[in-house]
């Protein structure tokens, strides 16, 4: 499923570069009479576009809509929300025909090629008033490699963190109070829970589209160079973890059928209780919750999996507004006000995930004192390790190029390729995607 | 019925043996093979069945419940219908599922009637270029949607469907598979009957429309059928080209089943399960000319 996925998709990236540089719609018209700021009155209709927020958070939105067009008379804020699913699709569809809403919500893998191609506008320049407000990591999301400017108004946020069961780590001789922080540690953990498991249960799942990039940058290992098309990730550092995971899934670490296997069946392994240690987002209890009531009351929580530098990862959302856009400055006015340090604040107090402004840190909501919940626990060690927290993905690291790699480290798994020329043949079918191989 | 016949033939065939009575061991034999098909099929009847009723089981099962549990427990412990209340609260299915009817209806009818027309033109009427005319309808079949999705897009931009039901109707108004289907189904037609109704003085039109189209009636089934269940089912056309939330047609409402933070299985069990039943009515009541259909397609003659 995965690989045929990549193929549909990068045979849709392909129409769109096609025709975006051959008719050349919607970008170079626009583009070219909108340079800098946008400028002109706050006033008249704007779209917003969303992310599957509906129905979860209709009445959260409605309300910030609302307070804005009466703070602003004479505005008017039509919200369209869009599922996840096929979201991208959508949106290069409508880039090609000149048709994107005024104010959209993307995360920054979603955004890049939209990004790349200068379809939005940089808010370095357009939005300078507000950029210390934001959290930094979360602000250079948005940047494209070898490009100025950046383009998207973080909106929130989220920081991985590692929930483990209790219970199997008692079966299993572990301390049900001390989970795991580094690399080491996971692997130490996962392989004492495999072996009390006796096949009944398993301590990690691989996970390896969701995880192994990140995890390397995590370790220090450098992904991408400054040109944004050759990808660095074949060092012996990189070759050296590698080897551990190839080590740990021939211990029988991992279950046996999981090396294919994507995130979300992690997570359905993790609900019925198959695996011990789960790192993913925090408002992931909610679904365990949901799913499997007895799995969430015995589930721990602990910081996210670092290596020796302690550096994190976090998940961004962000608001852009597009060039092609007949009202930008109601749309860059709309997007900081949605995106502001009250309305983020109010937002996390209904759903698990963090603001992106600085300010609505510091809450006491995210001290969490006296909760001892997994919520509680979840929104505080993310809310301490966020401050810190990069995206340390880059945004080129997409579908296409997760299917290439990924596919590389799967026969480095099953003792197909040593660690090594796994990575070097990784990076050279990266590079030939991203265009930095002939 | 006839394979399991078919052991005995070379029994009789064979002269040195007597036709009757059969000897015991072959009728163990025999029993033997029965079940082992039996078995066989329902292995495979498990296997097609088994995610279905699994999320039937799902969408019953009770809040307290596990979904995930590991061996799968497929009678619900405590069954409830609340998901499919649930369901209904939070999206608008009814209304989706009308404007997913109302697609798929359309598709239905336009495959039937431009599928058959384009069809009986292939496999009837000579003129120049109906091989060349045939390989191209084939050649659609093989073209993945993504690859012209974006040109598709602005082609329904440009004609100002985007956004109507219309739009999502049209590109699969007349697909290639429902155009090979028919003319292969007319091929097999004995050409006489066309040709004595030719003397009879009975033109293009009245052998098409009365008497090779009521022949095929098979073969309309399984296109309408077709039809039918790849319009209910498509889901990244209708979500491209609509942006109105009130035009979306059932597949890409019941998304929002699924949350960015709250994912509750029973509830998108139950959203599917009620995506699935029109598909399930149609085909039951169909079945009787869809085997049929299939067979026509298949004996070449």
């Amino acid at each position: 499923m995965p690989s045929s996925r990549g193929i549909r998709l990068a045979a849709a990236a392909v129409t769109v570069a096609l025709a975006t540089s051959a008719c050349g719609l919607g970008s170079s018209g626009s583009s070219a009479d909108q340079g800098g700021t946008p400028s002109g009155k706050v006033g008249g209709t704007v779209t917003l576009e969303t992310l599957q927020l509906k129905p979860t958070f209709t009445d959260y939105m409605n309300g910030v809509i609302a307070g804005y067009e009466k703070e602003h008379p004479g505005t008017k804020v039509n919200w369209v929300d869009i599922p996840f699913q096929g979201a991208q699709e959508k949106l290069t569809a409508d880039a090609t025909a000149g048709n994107l809403p005024d104010v959209v919500n993307l995360n920054p893998q979603f955004a890049q090629a939209l990004e790349a191609k200068g379809l939005f506008v940089d808010l370095d320049k357009a939005a300078a008033d507000v950029k210390a407000s934001y959290v930094p990591g979360a602000w250079s999301a948005f940047q494209v490699p070898g490009q100025q400017g950046s383009f998207g108004l973080p909106w929130y946020l989220t920081s991985e963190v590692t929930m483990y069961n209790k219970d199997l780590f008692k079966k299993a001789g572990l301390d049900p109070e001390k989970p795991p922080a580094t690399f080491d540690e996971l692997l130490a953990d996962g392989a004492k829970l495999s072996a009390a498991g006796q096949g009944a249960f398993y301590g990690i799942h691989p996970a390896l589209e969701n995880r192994f990039v990140t995890d390397l940058a995590k370790q220090g290992v450098p992904l991408l160079d400054a040109s944004g098309k050759k990808w660095t990730f074949n060092t012996p550092e990189a070759a050296a973890y590698l080897q551990k995971l190839v080590d740990a899934y021939k211990g029988g670490v991992y279950p046996q059928d999981s090396l294919t296997q994507n995130h979300s069946k992690e997570n359905e392994a993790y609900q019925s209780g198959r695996i011990g240690l789960l790192p993913s987002g925090p408002n992931f209890l909610a679904t365990i919750k949901k799913n499997a009531a007895d799995i969430a009351a015995n589930t721990g929580v602990g910081p996210q999996i670092t290596g020796a530098s302690g550096a994190t990862n976090m998940s961004v959302m962000g608001l852009l507004v597009p060039k092609s856009g007949k009202n930008q400055a109601t749309a860059l006015d709309f997007a900081k006000y949605l995106s502001n340090a009250q309305n983020q604040l109010a937002f996390s107090k209904i759903v698990t995930i963090l603001p992106s402004t600085l300010e609505s840190l510091k809450d006491p909501y995210f001290k969490a004192e006296g909760d001892t919940s997994p919520e509680g626990t979840a929104r505080r060690i993310s809310a301490e390790q966020i401050a810190k927290a990069e995206n340390l993905v880059p945004v080129q690291y997409d579908s296409r190029v997760t299917a290439a790699v990924i596919g590389k480290v799967q026969l480095a798994l099953q003792g197909k390729l040593t660690p090594q020329q796994a990575l070097d043949q990784a990076v050279e079918e990266a590079d030939k995607i991203t265009g930095a191989a002939g | 019925m006839t394979t399991l016949q078919t052991p005995q033939a070379p029994v009789a065939a064979d002269p040195r043996r007597p036709a009757t009575p059969v000897p015991t061991a072959r009728r163990v034999r025999t029993a033997a093979g029965l079940t082992g098909r039996y078995l066989l099929l329902a292995l495979v009847f498990a296997l097609t069945v088994g995610p279905f009723l699994w999320q039937l089981s799902t969408s019953l099962k009770g809040n307290g419940e596990r979904v995930f549990g590991y061996p799968p427990q497929l009678l619900p412990a405590h069954p409830t219908l609340h998901h499919y209340a649930e369901v209904l609260d939070t999206v608008p299915v009814l209304h989706y599922a009308g404007n997913s009817l109302v697609v798929a209806l359309g598709s239905v009818l336009s495959n039937c009637l431009l599928g058959s027309m384009a069809g009986y033109a292939l496999a009837r009427m000579t003129f120049r270029g109906r091989g060349l005319a045939a390989g191209i309808f084939l050649a659609t079949m093989i073209i993945p949607f993504e690859s012209i999705m974006v040109s598709e897009f602005l082609v329904a931009r440009s004609l100002h469907l985007t956004d109507t039901l219309l739009g999502v109707m049209i590109p699969g108004a007349a697909s290639g598979l429902s155009v090979m289907l028919m003319r292969n189904a007319f091929r097999r037609l004995p050409a006489e009957v066309e040709e004595a109704a030719v003397l009879d003085g009975a033109g293009e039109w009245t052998r098409f429309w009365r008497i090779a189209l009521p022949s095929v009636r098979g073969t309309l089934a399984a296109v309408a059928i077709f039809s039918f269940v790849f319009s209910w089912d498509d889901f990244l056309w209708p979500l491209v080209s609509l942006s109105d939330q009130s035009k979306y047609t059932l597949t890409v409402g019941i998304q929002y089943l699924s949350g960015t933070f709250t994912n509750d299985q029973r509830v998108i069990a139950a959203g599917t399960m009620m995506a699935v039943v029109p598909l399930l009515v149609l085909f039951f009541a169909l079945q009787r000319f869809f085997f049929r259909g299939v067979g026509e397609g298949a004996v070449k003659g």
